[in-house]
């Protein structure tokens, strides 16, 4: 049972420096170790009940390569657990023996020799049995290193193409009719049972894709396009997350992923093909004009309209994306509220700027964004 | 051991009964307290150039460092605690995460091994001090201004916040504006500089200064590990040196050279080569010496000769060769190629076995010996149980599928934490249990120590087990919080709580070391009944270390001695005279005299802390710097110089009997 | 040991051994070569970093595009370069002599040849300076151009520490005459002098003869 205590506080604004941090600490030290002290008896079974698993874990697999890398993980898991205790065993027992001695016991120079060439055996088969064993690994690794690879040139992947940026994830899905393209941001749909192929770049530092539902990691590197294919088996929602640090806001590049069958995908690509929706309602045309008149511009796009910034993410449809700010935030009206008149507070150091809007004016473009399924 | 026995007593010319009276003991030990005396008063703390006192100096700084890393860490793990923590900004946090490691590796883990060197090889190894002690003192201050200067700059919001690695572009002059990089780089030039001369000294020191006798083949595997990390030092220092020097300039304004930079034909990987073509051999760096702590407190606890003399040597030195072929398994995640990640994989997975080999060598050593359970050894059993797991999630990061998934996630803090605090830290305890008496004269508190190591065990296992899961589980290093969904809270509070129980255990650890010091039980020269030459000395040792220096019969100089083994006479008292011998045998070779105490390695230091530190704003502190180094360098060898004796021809080969063509003669083991 | 286990004690007695040795027997000579060993790394990490911007970059010199025309044949000019390997590979023929003179603790001829040793160094630490202008390019204008400003620049540090070196050692030994330890320090310094001679004649092969003829 967990007793959930966590508010879900946004995060001041980080001017505090080292010294100031020391002090604050102090105070909520003790706060925050009985808040939580209730939750050590939970942990023992969190982990005997091996606490792997999730929506963004590599012992969850949920598509080929990655049930490769699980099955891997599990050889070398057992491997290593045999080894390890058989070594901790050798250890007990060798203390457990009773001989015991102390400062002034004469130290042993000359060993009793039969006793030696039998321990050195023993050495000595340690030593072999161990180059076997790493050699098994070696050649078990390089086996599921190869099959994780033979999709590659698979005839015909879907193709995304995956830019990093400082911090956030631009996705394109590429299709051999250029208007096809279809471009949002920090959120993937993959068909079920179809070969995907990311192209991988970066627009500023090194970042690093990782899906560990899916596949391993992969870096993005500026300059160093780079491609890995892989493919979904199961449905349903993982997540993924830059595991390079690439600066300030490195824990906040997350990336949400739906696997869904094929036809769902198709239903959700021609979707997103589809250009905004036009405003419906006042206040969402009000929205609009207010989007299109500010500085929103400048940096998003809305296919359909004049919006047509690279900068940020592409907001054609973000009212279909269930989370804002890289997963910072699952997308409500406040959230979103928030998000525009302050995204410093909550995701501080990222590009986009405070506004100041009017009450009213803030609803009405939440309303417009909202609109744009 | 009847070829063991030294043929000195064959050279009747050399071996003779001296005429050692209780008279000539006096009066050459008044004379040589005069001779070897440390200089006192404020100047004498900056003049003093004994490698004890430097030595000791090195490993109080190093683990001062290590507290305040602690302290980072504890921080870390207290915004971690739950998701959306707000004890630390993103800012704040990504500064102290670098700190940390760079405190840790550079500032701690590397100074405070070299640091046992520096104190316990001279005295291992026979001799009076290390072979160029004016420069070993300056490499402690070169590396104190280092250490100062990243704390300094984390005080005053200057902290380095790109992350130990500093991988570019995130740390080139576009997305690092400001000078925390710089700040970076100046500090790992200046700790590098410092470890790359502490490894000059002890290879050194080792090659020449031996005891008569001990040759290659009985040199103790403490000093093994030392020289065999200070040779790594020597080879991969010189590329973070440079490599973190090349990155100052390209961030430089007046300089903004192009060597990462890939729009003018430089290249980001080439920083992540050169970065782990030093980083990867750290490691080991780190981990050989502690090796060498392990062997020789396994040697005294298990009160036996070691086990695989021979193949543990070898096996060092294999470690430090393979240990600069595996760098690039850092880089599985980058576009490489594939022929090049295999051989890396293979590599990588090879080092486990002369690590293995050494392991096993212990436990039999453990296994036939009897043990004095003490808490050095209690130390060193903690070691087995953490760094065994450590190594075997190394043997899974080796694997480029595996490590694809593994890689810069939490599992791989787990498993570094694993090995070099498991590998490092605990053996450190362990030896810091087992010399605190050589340096104080007084043993630590059994009784506390294993409270100590109780408190240690536990915390660490709950700090580090559950990061494992935490990586499997997807949460990447280097995140300063997460949110509430990826369900990693519960690991991480226990990681805190953890955290807590570890800095327990460094509190027993101090309480301890300063109840022991001034009340502990009085040691004597020798309290475990070990064989290396350091406990054949007094407890604290004399500042001349040996008033004769020991002559060595065996591998295990204290315990192999026969009741007449010879001491070395006929080294000058009035001067500081100590004895070279040749490199394969030890056979006496010359008498060296070392140098005098000096205010100049002091003033050398704070002229590169200088130009280091003027490197991070502007270039053009450089030439000045330079300048005042040719002065200051001037008078160093000047004023060493006007000491010496003037040479008049020939004369000393006249009096001289005819010397020996060099060693021939005095060849001790024919 | 107790005074009482030292009191009659056999000895090993080291007195009548000598005090310095002009060569390898010498900790001293020891340290040096340990220090040579970090420098050649450090030159083999900036050989190896030359090739990867040779990789990087092609064509290699890259081009000067800078100004008009546009210069294709940017690989350095051979020139001075060339006179000043000469005037290092003269420099061993004083060097060497130094070296076994020192040996021989022959004062005299030391204090000729110190002098000549350090003109000779000052040259060639001129002529290093010249030399920058044959490379056609800056440091900040391309990564190869840092490159090669780097490699010339780290020699030419050497070469101003031998310079260094070498004054002090005329200084003194105009001033106090020769002594044990000096000799010592100028067969050190010869080493040094060697190694740097050695391992311009590398370097000069790869900046200037390399993108030249390869």
């Amino acid at each position: 049972m967990k007793v959930k205590k966590l508010k879900q506080v946004a995060p001041v604004e980080d001017k505090s420096n080292f010294l100031s941090a020391l002090i604050r600490v102090g105070s909520r030290t003790e706060k925050a170790l009985s808040a939580g002290a209730w939750r050590l008896i939970a942990f023992a079974a969190v982990i005997i009940s091996g606490g792997c698993g999730g929506a963004q874990s590599a012992l969850d697999a949920a598509g080929v390569q990655a049930s490769r890398l699980e099955n891997l993980w599990w050889i070398f898991f057992s491997v290593t657990a045999t080894v390890y205790v058989i070594v901790m065993a050798v250890l007990l027992a060798a203390l457990a023996r009773r001989r015991r001695g102390d400062e002034n016991t004469a130290p042993d120079l000359a060993p009793d020799e039969r006793r030696e060439t039998r321990i050195g055996n023993t050495v000595k088969a340690a030593v072999a049995v161990t180059t076997v064993i790493l050699f098994a690994l070696m050649i078990v690794s390089f086996r599921t290193g190869r099959a994780i690879q033979t999709l590659s040139g698979s005839p015909q992947p879907l193709q995304i193409k995956v830019t990093g940026h400082q911090w956030w994830w631009e996705i394109e899905y590429q299709d051999a009719v250029p208007s096809n393209n279809v471009t949002t941001a920090n959120e993937l749909h993959l068909p079920a049972g179809r070969p995907v192929k990311l192209v991988l770049q970066s627009n500023d530092v090194i970042h690093s894709f990782w899906l560990p539902n899916l596949h391993g990691k992969k870096d993005l590197i500026p300059n160093y396009p780079t491609a890995f294919y892989f493919q979904a088996e199961k449905t349903g929602t993982f997540w993924g997350q830059c595991a390079e640090y690439c600066g300030y806001q490195h824990a906040k590049m997350r990336f949400m992923v739906t696997v869904e069958a094929p036809e769902d995908f198709d239903a959700w690509i021609s979707a997103q093909r589809q250009t905004s929706a036009a405003p419906a309602t006042d206040a969402q045309k009000r929205g609009q004009q207010i989007f299109l008149t500010g500085t929103c511009t400048q940096c998003h796009t809305v296919q359909g309209t004049i919006a047509g910034g690279r900068v940020g993410p592409n907001l054609t449809h973000v009212a279909s994306r269930p989370y804002i700010g890289a997963g910072s935030l699952p997308k409500t009206r406040e959230h979103l509220q928030n998000w525009i008149t302050d995204p410093q507070k909550i995701k501080p150091g990222i590009r986009m700027p405070m506004s100041n809007y009017a009450p009213e004016d803030l609803q009405d473009l939440v309303e417009y964004l909202e609109s744009l399924k | 051991m009847a070829d063991q026995e030294t043929k000195l007593q064959e050279k009747e010319d050399w071996v003779q009964s001296a005429d050692i009276t209780p008279e000539t003991i006096e009066a050459e030990r008044r004379e040589l307290e005069k001779t070897w005396a440390e200089p006192r008063g404020v100047l004498g703390w900056f003049t003093v150039t004994n490698h004890k006192t430097i030595g000791l100096r090195i490993i109080v700084t190093a683990f001062i460092f290590f507290l305040f890393g602690g302290v980072l860490a504890a921080l870390m793990r207290l915004q971690l605690m739950k998701p959306e923590n707000t004890v630390l900004g993103p800012d704040l946090y990504n500064q102290i995460f670098t700190v940390h490691g760079t405190t840790m590796m550079f500032l701690f883990a590397v100074p405070i091994m070299q640091g046992f060197g520096i104190y316990f090889v001279p005295l291992m190894v026979g001799t009076r001090n290390v072979a160029f002690p004016r420069m070993n003192a300056c490499g402690y201050y070169i590396y104190l201004i280092g250490g100062i200067m990243l704390f300094v700059g984390l005080i005053i919001n200057m902290g380095p916040d790109q992350g130990w690695f500093s991988y570019v572009p995130l740390s080139g002059p576009e997305y690092s504006p400001g000078h925390r990089v710089d700040l970076w780089s100046q500090v790992v030039s200046l700790t590098e500089i410092a470890a790359l001369i502490g490894a000059v000294e002890i290879v050194t020191t080792v090659l020449k200064q031996r005891a008569p006798g001990m040759s290659l083949n009985r040199i103790p595997l403490f000093v093994w590990a030392q020289v065999v990390t200070s040779f790594m030092v020597i080879f991969a220092m010189p590329a973070v040196t440079l490599a973190s020097t090349l990155l100052s300039m390209d961030r430089m304004m007046h300089i903004s050279t192009h060597f990462f930079n890939q729009a003018e034909g430089g290249d980001p990987i080439l920083w992540q080569h050169l970065f782990w073509f030093f980083g990867h051999p750290e490691v080991y760096i780190i981990f050989i010496p502690a090796t060498g702590f392990v062997s020789a407190i396994i040697a005294t606890f298990a009160r036996r000769k070691m086990f695989g003399y021979t193949p543990l040597v070898l096996t060092m030195i294999a470690t430090a060769f393979i240990g600069f072929g595996v760098w690039v398994h850092h880089m599985f995640a980058t576009p490489l190629p594939q022929l090049g990640q295999s051989i890396f994989t293979a590599a990588s997975m090879l080092i486990v076995i002369p690590n293995g080999v050494q392991i096993f060598c212990w436990l039999a050593t453990l296994w036939s010996g009897k043990l004095n359970l003490k808490t050095p050894l209690i130390f060193v059993i903690g070691f087995f149980a953490i760094f065994v797991m450590g190594g075997l999630t190394g043997v899974m990061l080796a694997s480029v599928p595996l490590d694809l998934q593994l890689h810069d996630t939490y599992f791989v803090v787990a498993h570094f934490h694993y090995v070099l605090i498991g590998g490092a830290v605990f053996p450190l305890f362990g030896a810091i249990y087992y010399w605190f008496p050589k340096w104080t004269g007084r043993l630590l508190s059994e009784r506390a120590g294993i409270v100590n190591f109780l408190l240690l065990f536990v915390g660490f296992n709950l700090v580090f087990f559950p990061m494992h899961i935490l990586g499997l589980n997807g949460m990447p290093r280097r995140v300063y919080t997460y949110v509430p969904e990826t369900g990693w809270g519960d690991l991480n509070f226990l990681a805190t709580v953890g955290a807590g129980v570890m800095g327990l255990g460094v509190l027993a650890f101090l309480g301890n070391a300063v109840y022991s010091w001034k009340f502990g039980l009085a040691a004597g020269a020798n309290p475990w009944g070990a064989d290396t030459l350091e406990w054949a000395t007094d407890s604290p040792p004399p500042p001349y270390n040996f008033q004769y220096i020991r002559t060595v019969q065996g591998r295990n100089a204290i315990w192999d001695a026969s009741a007449d083994a010879p001491v070395v006479t006929g080294l000058s008292v009035l001067r500081r005279e100590t004895l070279a011998t040749t490199i394969h045998d030890a056979a006496p070779n010359n008498r060296y005299e070392m140098q005098k105490d000096s205010i100049y390695p002091f003033l050398l230091a704070v002229v590169v802390g200088g130009i280091f530190t003027s490197f991070i704003f502007t270039p053009w502190g450089v030439p000045f710097g330079v300048v005042a180094c040719f002065f200051v360098f001037f008078g160093w060898f000047w004023s060493n110089s006007a000491g010496h004796r003037p040479f008049t021809h020939g004369k000393i080969q006249d009096e001289a009997k005819e010397p020996p063509a060099h060693g021939e003669p005095l060849e001790v083991n024919g | 040991m107790t005074n009482e286990e030292l009191i009659g004690r056999k000895t090993l007695h080291v007195e009548e051994l000598p005090s310095t040795l002009l060569d390898y027997h010498e900790p001293i000579w020891w340290g040096n070569l340990l220090l040579l060993f970090i420098e050649t790394t450090m030159f083999g990490i900036l050989v190896a970093i030359y090739f990867s911007v040779w990789m990087n970059l092609s064509p290699f010199p890259p081009p000067r595009v800078d100004r008009l025309p546009v210069l294709y044949d940017s690989a350095p000019e051979l020139l001075l370069p060339t006179v000043g390997l000469i005037v290092l590979l003269a420099s061993m023929i004083p060097a060497i002599w130094l070296d076994l003179s020192a040996r021989r603790k022959d004062e005299k001829m030391v204090k000729i040849l110190l002098p000549i040793t350090l003109l000779i160094n000052i040259a060639a630490i001129v002529i290093r300076f010249q030399e920058f202008d044959s490379l056609l390019f800056k440091w900040d204008d391309n990564a190869y151009g840092s490159i090669t400003w780097v490699i010339l620049g780290t020699h030419l540090m050497h070469l101003i520490i031998l310079c260094a070196e070498d004054f002090y050692l005329l200084a003194w030994t105009y001033k106090e005459g020769l002594d044990d330890k000096h000799a010592l320090d100028l067969t050190v310094m010869a080493v040094y002098w060697y190694w740097i001679v050695g391992i311009w004649v590398l370097l000069y092969m790869l900046v200037y003869l390399a993108p030249r003829f390869l």
